[in-house]
């Protein structure tokens, strides 16, 4: 069972993101970079499969700027088996339709029976490129799986588990199959000291992207979210504080 | 001069913080308040190769440098203090003596099975009647025959009842002064060694601290460090390491005080604004903000000697004094900001305020530190050339990996 999770770097969540000088750049200075947490997610239910068939490999992919390699050498110490990582400073404001498509070119390279990856990045809240790869490749493809129940050492079926609307949905998909990771009941391990030793010796695969391949969407400005209001709290008896709520909602917010 | 972690350094400190939070912090306010130690905490820094970070892989340690050691010391005290003492004993006082001054048997023996966390290791040197005055222990040790016989008792040892192996410091002739102190490898199990536990301390509440009486102790010949005589020059060289660790473990709790405070300036209210706004709570997160980045540098600049092989005696004193110092102002300020909050365990600060008292006294107390500085800006004190050193980092050590 060979499995690839595509993994991305993006800013810590307690960084304080500043919009930069060209508005529609973030300001990278001081910026802590992670594994996208998601991303962190797949790849502790791969490591989590491979230890449950004791078999086969746990491949990381990434496409991204040189900085990317520290989450690479990070998702290496937790205890993945190699990377190939598509590397190009020009990487760094590539859009989901250029990643996609340089992500699928070195897939239909590789030997796997499961890609992983995370629901969404945190950075641009984006989840396309996980659907637009499976569409590419023809393969089956499930979303916000929670946990996956099981595995078919001989690499023929999966069955994930994932909650909708309250409820689960256990879903059984033939291999090869990509499936998007949501938090489950696992947290990722952490790198221990001798994983992360043993990651200094394990291959970061680099390759070229093909820069022919265009982003087919760009970003004019970014701004950032208005900060919130104080709430209004409305006195009173019960009949005043309705009747103050009601004019305010058809007044000020005019929502009615 | 290059003042950059390496990508290692980083995920150290990473993986440390998140063992830390994950493994040390759930419960922890409990034991401390109940003073019991969690055992199977030291298992799993065993397991995670915390134990032997700094050791050479060939002594079945990790082979990782002597920052990493120390970003690691930061990052567990910045939860507790119990986590950095295990590392300030297991490693730097007894494995790292082991890895200066052991001879390659005794190394075989001892050192790799505390490196791999197989075997816990501890420090004994602090007596009844004798802690900054090493000439004043009492414990004795008569050579007959093959073994030396150990009498005399060894207190304030942390890890005293779990440890499996400990150095400890005795006379072999009182006549000579402190050139008639020897140090031995003895094991818990060797006849005569026996270990009680210490109640009722301050700080360090959920750690094992305790004492270990030798009646007639017999131990081995071969386990003699260096030779008859040595056990002053092994003391000091041991200490130079341990300092380290107090040193960087110091840093982390001003940084736990200095969130702490930060987060909480923002939050409460007085008089009509957010107190991080009234100047006399800036000045405190200000002397915090400056502790930090005094104590980083500090601490650094030993790692960096360290990792080359030069002798640190005068610049570890000085970190662990400085940082010491400011750790407990840290605390009793950030106390002070989160006033009664502060002064409740509900919060960690009041654990950080206990814990950083100790420091003040335990690894060469604030006193002896400050004579320590004064002597060699005076010419008083000057470094003898040393009969053994640290064996500097191998950063080859990254590369064999897998081999």
């Amino acid at each position: 069972m060979n499995i690839v999770v595509i993994i991305r770097q993006t800013p810590d969540t307690e960084t304080k993101i500043k919009i930069g000088q060209e508005k529609n750049r973030i300001d990278g200075t001081g910026i802590t970079w992670i594994i996208n947490p998601y991303d962190e997610f797949a790849i502790e239910k791969a490591l989590k499969i491979k230890e449950t068939v004791n078999a086969g490999e746990v491949i990381l992919l990434a496409c991204g700027p040189g900085r990317t390699e520290e989450a690479i050498r990070q998702g290496l110490a937790m205890g993945a088996d190699r990377a190939v990582f598509i590397k190009d400073e020009n990487l760094e404001y590539a859009d989901s339709f250029m990643i996609s498509k340089l992500l699928v070119n070195e897939l239909k390279q590789m030997k796997f029976d499961l890609i992983l990856t995370g629901k969404k990045v945190i950075d641009l809240e984006s989840s396309q490129i996980p659907i637009f790869i499976a569409e590419e490749l023809r393969i089956p493809h499930v979303s916000f799986v929670m946990k996956i129940n099981e595995v078919d050492a001989g690499g023929k079926r999966v069955v994930c588990d994932r909650e909708a609307e309250g409820a689960h949905e256990i879903i059984e998909l033939q291999l090869p199959a990509l499936v998007t990771c949501d938090r489950g009941e696992d947290l990722p391990r952490y790198a221990s000291i001798t994983g992360i030793m043993k990651a200094k010796k394990k291959e970061i695969l680099i390759k070229n992207p093909d820069l022919s391949q265009e982003s087919r969407t760009e970003i004019i400005e970014m701004e950032l979210p208005p900060s919130r209001k104080e709430a209004k709290i409305f006195e009173g008896e019960i009949e005043e504080k309705v009747n103050a709520l009601v004019k305010a909602l058809r007044e000020e917010a005019k929502v009615i | 001069m290059d003042f950059e972690l390496t990508n290692e350094q980083i995920m150290v400190a990473n993986s440390s913080r998140d063992f830390a939070k994950r493994e040390i912090y759930p419960g922890l306010r409990e034991r401390d308040e109940k003073a019991e130690p969690d055992f199977n905490i030291l298992k799993k820094m065993g397991q995670n190769g915390f134990l032997g970070i700094c050791i050479p892989r060939k002594y079945g340690g990790q082979g990782m440098d002597y920052i990493s050691m120390g970003l690691c010391c930061l990052e567990f005290e910045k939860i507790d203090s119990t986590a950095r003492v295990v590392l300030s004993v297991h490693l730097g006082l007894n494995s790292m003596t082991l890895l200066t001054w052991g001879t390659e048997e005794q190394k075989k023996k001892y050192l790799t099975p505390l490196a791999k966390g197989e075997k816990i290791g501890a420090f004994g040197l602090t007596e009844p009647n004798a802690g900054s005055d090493v000439s004043g222990i009492q414990t004795t040790a008569v050579l007959k025959g093959d073994h030396y016989i150990l009498n005399g008792e060894k207190t304030w040892i942390s890890l005293a009842t779990v440890a499996d192996t400990f150095l400890i410091f005795a006379y072999t002739d009182k006549s000579k002064g402190t050139k008639g102190i020897s140090a031995f490898i003895v094991e818990k199990d060797f006849p005569g060694v026996s270990s009680s536990t210490i109640h009722g301390k301050l700080g360090v509440r959920s750690g094992n601290t305790g004492s270990v009486a030798f009646q007639d102790a017999k131990i081995p010949k071969e386990n003699l460090i260096g030779k008859e005589g040595d056990g002053l020059k092994v003391a000091l060289s041991s200490i130079d390491n341990g300092r380290y660790t107090v040193a960087s473990g110091a840093v982390g709790i001003i940084e736990a005080c200095l969130e702490a405070s930060v987060k909480y300036s923002h939050e409460r209210e007085t008089f009509g604004k957010e107190i991080g706004k009234h100047q006399l709570v800036q000045q405190m997160i200000a002397k915090m903000s400056s502790g930090r980045d005094i104590g980083r540098l500090l601490t650094y600049q030993v790692g960096w000697l360290k990792n080359k092989g030069m002798r640190n005696t005068r610049e570890v004193s000085l970190a662990k004094w400085v940082n010491c110092n400011n750790a407990f102002e840290a605390a009793n300020d950030a106390l002070q900001i989160l006033g009664a909050y502060g002064y409740s365990n509900e919060f960690d600060i009041e654990r950080h305020f206990r814990n950083s008292r100790g420091a003040l006294i335990y690894e060469g107390t604030r006193e002896i530190h400050t004579l320590i500085q004064a002597e060699y800006a005076l010419g008083y004190r000057e470094d003898k050339p040393l009969e053994k050193q640290l064996p500097p980092w191998n950063s080859e050590e990254l590369e064999r990996v897998g081999a």
